[in-house]
């Protein structure tokens, strides 16, 4: 019984660790029009993208910190303080250069899952 | 959307515990960001809903989020030295590992000013203090993280996987406690009343020489001070009062604070600075009250002392509050 735990802990974690991978360039691809964390969350959802909020607010602030997406404070029916997202030139080219590594990676993987 | 007041309460308990949570720098954008997150969420599952559905909605969306510590560390970089999870325990234990601190270094200031008040001992003094502030906060960091670094904080973690939101702090900072305002006024008009009337009968009785020996109102030059007190106690039931009346604490609040903390601070260094020089209980014109009783010398430093240093700590919050506010820190 234990031994069946640990494995499904050591499926899960591998799992974990392969979307990771891929989250950055998800988000990336849905910030070319400015998106606010909870529009974005709810888009990559309706994508099939599993990702939780605590995965993904911290991971815009990192891309924002690092000078890849801009970021904007906008007040909405005057109460409603939201923070939209953006890619910016830097982040625009760090999606191409994602995307096409990406492209890459599914061609070798498909000759090595034949 | 329009929030109930117990969803608003709700939602406040649960930003504020998560904030406190977090490093200081980003703490109130990412406060900011969670609150409009939840708002959202909300927005999106249950609008139009009446209001008991709103706060249970609310406690759902809370409880689907998890225990603050959890959204705290998702913003933390992946090394840290004391985790979110114990920080608030952290806290506690610095807070009062720091009251001894100073309380034993205020002793000591004492202890140089009565026996060689030079300039050079206070600054031996000041290198000293803050050795100590420095060392035992390493140290105490240090201990945090290897408990941490070796899962000894595992009944945290069943915790943290058990929360709801019920478990949410009450409210501290900025709300007002009524119960603490009303206890301030009582214990000010009881000062008042005692300093002004019954003050004049009190003497002070000690052993002199085998024999007992007393200070009554004459030699105690506290008397002039009692007018100016006397001000400042008034100036502070009127904050106390207005402070309940407002019922949340604002930047004007905390300015009224620091008015009454710094006029409480002169009041108590003048003192201090009279009795150092043997003039706040005096004997006669040839005895000072140092050559006849070094404890009761001793006492009245440490009573001064005690005034003086909570309205200073009480003065520096204040401006932090104040500065926080306006948006400034």
């Amino acid at each position: 019984m234990k031994t069946e735990e640990n494995f499904e802990k050591v499926v899960r974690q591998n799992e974990q660790e392969m979307r990771r991978g891929f989250l950055v360039l998800a988000v990336l691809s849905r910030l070319k029009s400015p998106q606010y964390g909870y529009s974005l969350l709810k888009e990559l959802n309706d994508y099939g993208v599993d990702i939780a909020q605590e995965t993904l607010y911290p991971l815009l602030r990192r891309l924002d910190q690092l000078g890849m997406i801009d970021s904007e404070w906008k007040v909405e029916n005057e109460t409603r303080p939201r923070k939209y997202y953006i890619l910016n030139e830097k982040g625009e080219l760090l999606y191409t250069r994602l995307k096409s590594c990406w492209f890459d990676q599914i061609k070798v993987m498909e000759v090595l899952l034949k | 959307m329009n929030l109930n007041e117990k969803s608003k309460e709700m939602l406040d308990r649960y930003i504020i515990d998560t904030a406190r949570r977090l490093p200081g720098k980003n703490r109130k954008e990412i406060a900011l960001e969670i609150r409009s997150t939840i708002l959202d969420m909300l927005e999106d599952k249950y609008e139009g809903y009446p209001d008991m559905a709103q706060t249970q909605a609310l406690e759902e969306i809370l409880k689907q989020m998890g225990n603050p510590s959890k959204i705290a560390r998702s913003y933390l970089p992946d090394k840290y030295l004391v985790g979110p999870m114990i920080y608030p325990f952290f806290k506690k234990i610095w807070t009062v590992i720091w009251a001894i601190i100073s309380i034993i270094l205020a002793v000591r200031l004492m202890l140089i000013i009565s026996e060689s008040p030079n300039g050079k001992a206070i600054f031996e003094f000041a290198g000293t203090a803050l050795n100590s502030f420095i060392i035992s906060f390493g140290i105490l960091v240090f201990i945090f993280f290897i408990l941490e670094k070796f899962n000894t904080f595992d009944e945290f973690k069943e915790e943290e996987e058990k929360w709801k939101p019920s478990d949410l702090p009450e409210i501290e900072n900025g709300v007002v406690k009524i119960g603490e305002e009303i206890a301030s006024i009582v214990f000010l008009v009881v000062a008042i009343i005692v300093f002004n009337t019954y003050l004049r009968n009190f003497s002070l009785f000690f052993i002199e020489n085998g024999s007992w020996d007393s200070l009554t109102a004459e030699h105690n030059n506290l008397l002039p001070f009692i007018p100016f007190l006397t001000g400042i106690w008034i100036c502070e039931i009127i904050f106390h009062f207005s402070t309940i009346k407002f019922g949340i604490k604002k930047y004007f609040t905390f300015l009224s604070k620091i008015a009454i903390f710094s006029a409480n601070s002169v009041t108590a260094a003048i003192m201090l600075y009279c009795h150092s020089r043997n003039q706040m209980i005096s004997m006669d014109e040839t005895q000072s009250l140092s050559s006849l009783n070094p404890v009761i010398n001793i006492i009245t430093y440490i009573f001064l002392l005690a005034i003086l240093i909570p309205n200073i700590a009480g003065i520096i919050t204040g401006i932090y509050y104040s500065l926080k506010t306006r948006n400034i820190l």
